[in-house]
């Protein structure tokens, strides 16, 4: 069994009493930070970037792995309590979850995200772990043209799938592409678009961007909107326990909330809010009582968080074995891998498997650590809601500004912050959605060096992304994706319009 | 039918998507790399396409604006609380370099507190100073990175003064 071979390597580098310190680490911040409002997964990573240059690959691996669960957790905690999800993941969370909170249910809807978060997040990981490696023995068999159009496929799928207009997605990703292209390209050694300005040479930093997005446009819109700023925290009484009957009702949620989020997430075209939205309107029709959804059913709150989580984990597959982000928070653990010189994809599969494989295996102990950190701490967690907003907000710039100067010590990285803080908070404001541009960002450039590498291999033939497979099909499905939705609303406003119900 | 600031929205992207086509000639394209494998092709085609993508955006929204549903709609819009925040972060830019890291800090803490509703200005600065401080200890002593002290700390007359009292920034 080479799984399990590969999983015991992974948990003999995690089980070095200095790498579960760093787990532990990781998973508390992950669920500290998480549990404030306004800050998701793609931030905590963000912020934390700067603070791990120093530290060797796999500890700084273990500590994200920690982080990304753990924010997920925290993140249920704060959708059920206020109702902010931290990010949209946990967005069907929210709408039962909190309406349970409000009945004096609290206690039962965060054991139920817990429980379920950790069911979905096991079997999520290990079916990562079962299909990684199929995934790379595919990847190291397609070329640059079939990456090309896998890439163009995420691109598409990432700016359709989220927000209200495809178009307004695809700009948002083509404005990520292009912040990409300032500075020095890689494969010619050509300056594009600096102006002679020595600080544009390098680029402009993913993190300065991500932190720009999630962190400075944030606290502007929040200054901005004084309605979205009134918000209702309510009180956890108790112990975090489950009823039998609970349990009864939320053991199949979980299993099939995990069914549906793990293929979502790994598919190329993925992400985490498909899957909740799924597993919630599948629960509604199993249901034996359909009439509580809406009103705090806890099958709504186990069925979407087990769905996340399992979808969360299957992100980490085209991650790991592509090297193709398809979510916010993928892009910005791709960022941190190129940080430490990895490529993710199969040649880190062959070349650092110990690295990849701790990382796995650090996932499965983080999920349990959190379980063990949930359950019985929930109402310390939930006690980090009631800092007060004015330093709170205060606060995450400090850490914002932080972030951005400690990275690269230079004062222009800052003033990126405030320019592209701006345009976030503009998007914010008129709804454009961010995570496409942050895949642009990060997907962008890889795009564009398989589309050149793949323009040398066929002499200048640009027929080659339609004539060979599954370069064609991919780029004929991203072109579906992309134009179905909006002809589907089209003839369904039309036949509303004739048929008048 | 008039112009949405979705709509603007658009027409801005679309000359971002100009600009970026008009200036991807200005691009050294090296003999050794053929056209559609040298430095220029992927900006073009960025350029193009966001100029497409962003009229077509602008025509759409003028023709159909799509708007938030009801109750995502932002609320009125808060000048002061915007311009504090704003104002606190161009604050942070111009001390950072001269005043350093601490007392820069705790001037943007300070402000964004009270933009934010916080109501006794000695306590969001003092707050403000105490997280900058144990920030600024933890970064610098503990994880060995450098921020700046300020350059009105350089002039050795108040560095003397400072180190007098015990100060050794």
């Amino acid at each position: 069994m080479d799984l399990l071979t590969n999983l015991a390597h992974g948990f003999a580098v995690v089980f070095q009493p200095i790498n579960l310190m760093w787990s532990l680490v990781g998973v508390t911040l992950g669920t500290l930070i998480g549990v404030l409002p306004g800050i998701g997964p793609a931030l905590t990573i963000a912020l934390l970037l700067p603070v791990t240059t120093k530290m060797d690959p796999a500890a700084a691996f273990i500590i994200f792995g920690g982080v990304y669960y753990g924010a997920m957790y925290g993140g249920s905690t704060t959708a059920i309590l206020i109702n902010t999800p931290g990010e949209s993941g946990s967005l069907v969370t929210a709408i039962d979850g909190n309406k349970m909170a409000r009945k004096g249910r609290a206690p039962a809807a965060l054991a139920t995200a817990a429980i379920g978060s950790f069911v979905a997040g096991c079997i999520g990981t290990l079916l990562l772990a079962a299909f990684a490696p199929t995934m790379v023995e595919w990847a190291v068999k397609i070329s640059p043209a079939d990456y090309f159009a896998l890439a163009i496929l995420a691109f598409v799928s990432v700016s359709c799938l989220l927000g209200r207009s495809v178009l307004a997605g695809l700009l948002s990703l083509l404005m990520g592409v292009a912040i990409a292209l300032v500075g020095i390209d890689g494969q010619s050694g050509q300056a594009r678009y600096a102006f002679g300005e020595p600080s544009l040479m390098n680029g402009i930093g993913v993190v300065v961007v991500i932190v720009s997005l999630f962190a400075v446009a944030e606290a502007l819109s929040l200054a901005a909107d004084p309605k979205a700023r009134s918000e209702e925290i309510t009180p956890l009484k108790g112990r975090v326990l489950m009823t039998r009957e609970d349990v009864r009702r939320s053991w199949k949620p979980w299993l099939r909330g995990a069914a549906i989020g793990f293929p979502f997430g790994a598919l190329p075209a993925g992400g985490a809010e498909i899957p909740t939205f799924l597993s919630y309107s599948l629960e509604r029709k199993l249901s034996d009582h359909p009439e509580e959804f809406g009103e705090g059913a806890i099958e709504g709150v186990a069925g979407p968080e087990a769905a996340n989580n399992a979808a969360v984990a299957g992100v980490m597959a085209p991650l790991l074995a592509l090297g193709l982000p398809t979510s916010a928070t993928a892009a910005i653990l791709l960022a941190a891998f190129q940080q430490y010189g990895l490529q993710p994809g199969p040649t880190l599969f062959s070349g650092d498997s110990t690295l990849v494989w701790s990382l796995i295996a650090s996932l499965l102990l983080g999920n349990l650590m959190l379980l063990l950190l949930n359950l019985p701490m929930a109402g310390l967690w939930a006690r980090l809601l009631y800092i007060p907003r004015p330093f709170l907000y205060a606060g995450i710039l400090v850490f914002a500004t932080l972030g951005v100067y400690g990275a690269s010590r230079s004062l222009n990285d800052v003033i990126f912050m405030l320019v592209v803080g701006l345009m976030g908070f503009a998007m914010r404001r008129l709804d454009f959605p961010i995570a496409p541009m942050v895949v642009g960002l990060v997907l962008g450039p890889m795009a564009e060096q398989h589309f050149r590498r793949a323009m040398q291999i066929s002499q200048d033939d640009w027929t080659v992304f339609f004539t060979s497979t599954p370069a064609g099909p991919l780029l004929a499905l991203a072109a579906i994706l992309a134009i179905a939705p909006p002809l589907i609303r089209r003839w369904r406003r039309r036949s509303a319009q004739t048929a008048p119900a | 039918m008039r112009l949405t600031a979705r709509a603007g929205a658009g027409l801005f992207a679309a000359a971002v998507g100009v600009f970026f086509y008009a200036y991807s000639f200005d691009i050294r394209q090296p003999p050794s790399l053929s056209t559609l494998s040298g430095p220029r092709i992927f900006p073009q085609m960025t350029g193009l396409a966001l100029a497409a993508l962003g009229l077509l955006f602008a025509v759409n929204e003028t023709l159909n604006p799509t708007a938030f549903p009801e109750e995502e709609r932002p609320g009125p819009f808060d000048y002061k609380a915007f311009g504090l925040t704003l104002g606190s972060l161009v604050l942070f830019i111009l001390l950072l370099p001269r005043l350093g890291f601490i007392i820069a800090e705790t001037a943007m803490f300070g402000i964004v507190a009270m933009a934010f509703g916080a109501r006794r200005p000695l306590q969001a600065f003092g707050v403000g100073l105490i997280v900058a401080l144990i920030v600024y200890y933890v970064f610098t002593q503990w994880l060995g990175l450098r921020l700046p002290v300020g350059d009105v700390f350089r002039n050795e007359p108040l560095r003397g003064a400072l180190n007098f009292f015990g100060w050794r920034p």
